[in-house]
């Protein structure tokens, strides 16, 4: 349990740190209250992304948990990009319903991008279901090539929707962190499955841990739509 | 197992190509499209830029080959020239959002940033 919530305080403390030099570190004001939340929240699910390429579903050598409770901690963290992409959407739709005519090419390739991103996203949730997963791939070498190449996809036209934006990532080290942090994410997982397996020293997973996945991606969560609203509130003070 | 290996690098490069495409669309703009492309209703008051230099937007009064350019209206100009009308929307939006940016950031007085139905709205009656 103690694990559970060293991983939850770490991902919690890198999701605010994260937010707090995408909100402050260009220097921009505040916009609008609903629209500067709406924005973050965007961000919010853009450090959720990254973390799902480092969090990849594969047991890691702490916490010494069970299998499942990595693959759930990967499936849950998806479910939260959803909510928080689906708040993105209908929050700054809400603050500004004439973006609705942006959507179609080509008035502004920043919508564009978006919706490419969200669409990706939607296939990836829908063929990672188990039910579609075994329909549309014959096997788990398949699954796991197509999975890592939508993500991929999925991971390069939302780092160049937020770069597009170019509001709150103006600042030309924030773009190239931003550039950095992608690539990083990307190779992660190469480089994981490249990397020879460790052998352990008689300890064994823990079982039945698998529901501590819940609490780590709550918290997350909680974090990355508390932060956002604190934001905005200081923003437009 | 060769098989479904190169199944899969074949589905990977058609997403990749698929991604890249739409990519490349959408930020090239798709030029073909944009001079037939309507522009949004858009209102403008000379009232509310009364403090400002006529210069920094009707560069057209500096260059003496605009002086018998056909076109004399703004949007029409920028609409009309081929070489300016894929990049209007860019252009104008950094030159009015750009404005009123700079004034936000020094904590002054600004119009609209990034509220789009303000300046995109049915023209109003001219208040002078």
């Amino acid at each position: 349990m103690s694990e559970c919530i060293t991983l939850a305080a770490l991902l919690a403390l890198l999701c605010t740190a994260f937010l707090l030099v995408c909100v402050f570190a260009a220097g921009q004001p505040g916009i609008a209250g609903l629209w500067d939340l709406a924005m973050i929240g965007g961000y919010s699910a853009v450090f959720a992304l990254f973390q799902m390429f480092f969090l990849t579903g594969r047991p890691l050598d702490r916490p010494l948990y069970e299998g499942r409770f990595f693959l759930r901690l990967h499936e849950y963290t998806a479910y939260l990009i959803l909510l928080l992409v689906i708040a993105h959407v209908i929050g700054s739709l809400w603050a500004e319903p004439l973006l609705w005519r942006d959507i179609w090419p080509p008035v502004l390739p920043v919508m564009q991008t978006g919706v490419l991103a969200s669409l990706l996203l939607a296939t990836l949730a829908v063929v990672s279901q188990p039910r579609w997963k075994l329909a549309v791939f014959r096997n788990a070498r398949i699954f796991r090539y197509c999975h890592y190449g939508l993500a991929a996809a999925l991971l390069c036209a939302t780092g160049l929707h937020a770069w597009q934006a170019d509001f709150r990532m103006a600042a030309p080290a924030l773009t190239f962190s931003l550039i950095g942090m992608s690539a990083l994410a990307l190779a992660v997982p190469l480089l994981v499955r490249a990397l020879p397996v460790q052998a352990r020293r008689g300890e064994k997973r823990l079982r039945n841990t698998s529901g501590l996945a819940m609490p780590v991606v709550v918290t997350l969560g909680c974090i990355g739509l508390l932060v956002p609203i604190l934001c905005a509130m200081w923003l437009d003070r | 197992m060769r098989r479904n290996g190169r199944l899969s690098i074949a589905a990977v490069c058609v997403a990749a190509g698929l991604v890249g495409g739409g990519i490349w669309w959408s930020v090239s703009g798709a030029p073909h499209t944009a001079q037939s492309l309507p522009l949004m209703p858009l209102t403008f008051t000379h009232q509310d830029h009364g403090a400002f230099n006529c210069l920094v937007c009707h560069h057209n009064y500096t260059e003496p080959k605009l002086a018998s350019w056909p076109f004399q209206h703004c949007i029409e100009c920028h609409k009309k020239t081929p070489e300016l009308a894929p990049i209007i929307e860019r252009q104008f939006h950094q030159q009015c959002e750009g404005c009123h940016l700079k004034l936000k950031r020094e904590k002054r007085a600004s119009g609209p940033v990034r509220a789009c139905h303000v300046c995109h709205a049915e023209e109003r009656p001219p208040r002078f």
